[in-house]
């Protein structure tokens, strides 16, 4: 029996006319129309209207409404497809930019990482290729003496041992772990006997002590290095430092300086920058682990007594140094021979040249007021500066080339140009000792700039050298430098004359075995 | 290939700027779309008119449209109130007051919408039964607009009785109910032609 009565079809005759219903539904719903007649006429009065709509044609759009609706879209479509294109062009041409720029922070980025020091002072090895060094210690009040010859290079972190001799067959590897910045440290004193009257007891401010290379990082590094070095006490009543005839402001090279061009000053490598003198060399050593020097000042009242011993010089001398220790001086000769002293591996600048470093340094040791030493503030240790044993080996190479930079202190010591042309012009007078002029003579030589600016002087010096020459062809290259000097000296009073509106004058500087007669007579107002 | 696809294949082909897929939704609905919207307004420039705005509404909002949606609920639903808003603008209320019948069995008797209609109804007028088809366009311009609509899109769009009432927006009762209402309406205004609606089975 069918649950589907009259009114639950007029419920759902829409659904039932228009076949909405699920299957059951609908068979049902047939079955109660089939056998319903009133709803059987009312489904078929519907379904009458229904064929009669479904009469009518459908009309057909104007194709011109579709032709039209067709180009829209098809512009539409075009435009945007060309926003999306130009979409895509700019991320395609955006990406290339957008990465370089990430690739230059990026590498700025890594090169700043590696321009920071990565050295720690105490892994920075400190190399002295200088002039033996001085003590850090006062000026003295007198004229220093002459300058020795050579060069000393040191290098703190080749120098091992307790002794300070650096060991030739562990400098390399010591050098390539350890050594990665060098600088060089250039100590000057300004000892000449009226400036030393002007100046009296400068002390240590006397010592001034320039790194020079200009080296990007590592400078710092090697300022903060030396830093570390309390300075020396000052004062009149210490030693003086008296081979830092020629202060200089920048480096000169190692190897114009053992080619025999003495300057007077030494280079320190490892460091750079503004440091400071006393014990510059010993600027690797840490502050914190730094040695007290107790011996220091029994030195240089040593260094006192022996330069008033000493009748050749009005002041005193440094003192020679300790005896010197096993294999000092040939690991010594062995690092010089090598190159010992480290050059900076950064260089923006290249170093200046001997004679331009001479004229500063010359200038500066005349007119340079006294250099007030500030006291460097002392930088903590790094976090991973070296341990114990480290420092201990280092402290006590740095000891060991204190101790031998003093003794060639003691031979080399630096003595002005014009005392050494007074002493020739003694010497001179006084019975022409050859050999004191030969030496006297080669240590004038070493001046450059004030062989420079002291034309007459040099030219009676090689003429006096070259009558006491035995061989010949060194006495004749005597001759000829002091002819050449002449003639110099003759063309720039030309130039001077013909400047000055003047007739040059017609002095004649010709050079002749007697011109060694008027070498002592030219010689005096020079020296004035 | 393209004719196979179902409408939102087709519309998400030329989301992507396939034109050809837009002109196989062209050529699938605008037919109905026309005579639905030319049943609903009467006129046939204003159904081209309203044709044309509707495919280009669906045009311009082709970025917008979702491929979850049934394409052809959307659509009609544009077309639907493209119609409402004409209707509103033309006042077809009152203009409907004009459409009274004239007398039946009158050849002349054609309504005010035969007589201002263009000569798509005389093409029908010749290809059918001409009275009947007069009769019939009077009698569903007589219905209301609610149950023209739904008339028109169960009859001719083919619409269910549930999209009908997503794109009104009316419960799906009330449509049934327009639905039968216009239905009767018809059923009244066709009695003269009961001998029709005795030869349905």
């Amino acid at each position: 029996m069918s649950r589907v009565d009259c009114h639950l079809l007029d419920e759902r005759l829409m659904d039932y006319l228009y076949e909405e219903l699920d299957t059951r539904e609908m068979d049902e719903m047939r079955a109660h129309v089939e056998g319903c007649p009133r709803c059987s006429a009312e489904i078929g009065r519907f379904r009458g209207v229904r064929r009669a709509v479904a009469q009518l044609e459908m009309a057909e759009p104007p194709p011109a409404v579709s032709a039209k609706l067709l180009h829209q879209a098809a512009q539409t479509q075009k435009t945007s497809m060309w926003r999306r294109s130009r979409a895509m062009r700019m991320a395609v041409y955006a990406t290339p930019i957008v990465a370089m720029a990430a690739a230059f922070v990026l590498l700025i980025h890594v090169k700043d990482k590696a321009l920071e020091p990565t050295i720690h002072p105490g892994e920075v090895s400190v190399a002295i290729d200088g002039r033996p060094v001085a003590t850090p210690a006062a000026a003295p009040a007198v004229p220093a003496v002459p300058a020795p010859e050579g060069t000393t290079a040191l290098k703190g972190e080749q120098a091992e041992g307790e002794s300070g001799i650096a060991k030739p067959s562990d400098d390399a590897d010591k050098a390539k772990h350890k050594a990665d910045v060098t600088g060089r440290v250039v100590a000057t004193e300004k000892a000449k006997a009226p400036a030393a009257e002007e100046r009296p007891a400068r002390g240590a401010a006397d010592r001034k002590v320039e790194f020079k290379p200009p080296v990007t990082k590592d400078t710092t590094l090697g300022k903060a290095t030396i830093a570390k070095e309390s300075p020396p006490p000052a004062g009149p009543g210490h030693g003086a430092p008296a081979m830092h005839a020629a202060p200089s402001s920048g480096g000169e090279d190692f190897d114009a300086v053992m080619g025999g061009a003495m300057s007077g000053r030494r280079d320190l490598g490892g460091s750079a920058g503004g440091g400071k003198a006393g014990g510059d060399y010993r600027a690797a050593e840490p502050p914190k682990t730094a040695a007290p020097k107790p011996a220091a000042k029994p030195r240089e009242v040593a260094k006192r007594e022996k330069a008033a011993d000493d009748p050749q010089f009005e002041t005193s001398r440094p003192a020679p140094p300790p005896p010197p220790q096993a294999g000092a001086a040939p690991a010594q000769k062995k690092m010089q021979s090598q190159g010992a002293y480290a050059q900076p591996q950064v260089t923006t600048s290249p170093p200046p040249s001997n004679l331009e470093v001479q004229n500063e340094g010359y200038q500066r040791y005349r007119n340079a007021p006294p250099v007030v030493q500030q006291p460097q503030p002392t930088t903590p240790p790094a976090a991973n500066a070296q341990s114990a044993p480290e420092l201990d080996e280092t402290r006590s190479t740095t000891q060991g080339l204190v101790s031998q930079t003093r003794r060639q202190e003691s031979k080399q010591a630096t003595t002005s140009p014009e005392q050494l042309y007074s002493q020739l012009v003694t010497n001179t007078n006084n019975g022409n000792d050859c050999t004191k002029v030969m030496d006297l003579v080669k240590q004038l030589e070493t001046w450059n700039y004030w062989s420079t600016q002291h034309p007459n002087e040099m030219r009676n010096a090689y003429l006096l050298r070259g009558r006491c020459q035995s061989d010949n062809n060194l006495a004749n290259k005597d001759m000829e430098n002091a002819r050449r000097i002449s003639a110099e000296q003759e063309k720039n009073d030309k130039v001077r004359a013909s400047k000055a509106g003047k007739k040059a004058p017609a002095k004649s500087k010709a050079v002749d075995n007697n011109a060694s007669q008027q070498a002592p007579a030219e010689a005096a107002p020079a020296k004035k | 290939v393209l004719t196979n696809e179902t409408d939102e294949a087709l519309m998400a082909r030329y989301q992507r700027g396939d034109v050809r897929a837009f002109e196989v939704l062209l050529a699938r609905h605008r037919k109905p779309v026309y005579n639905f919207i030319l049943r609903f307004v009467g006129s046939r420039e204003q159904a081209e008119d309203l044709l044309q705005e509707t495919f280009l509404r669906v045009i311009k909002g082709a970025d917008s449209y979702q491929r979850e949606a049934k394409f052809t609920t959307w659509l009609y639903t544009i077309a639907r109130n493209q119609c409402v808003d004409l209707s509103r603008r033309m006042k077809l209320r009152r203009m409907s007051s004009l459409d009274a019948p004239g007398h039946a069995g009158d050849e002349e008797g054609a309504t005010l919408m035969d007589a201002v209609a263009d000569g798509g109804a005389s093409v029908d007028r010749r290809a059918g039964d001409s009275e009947l088809q007069t009769r019939l366009k009077a009698a569903i311009e007589t219905l209301s607009e609610e149950q023209r609509e739904v008339f028109l899109m169960r009859e001719f769009l083919q619409m269910q009785f549930k999209e009908i009432a997503e794109v009104t927006g009316v419960p799906e009762n009330t449509v049934k109910s327009r639905m039968r209402y216009a239905l009767e309406k018809l059923r009244d205004l066709l009695e003269d032609y009961r001998e029709l609606a005795r030869a349905a089975p």
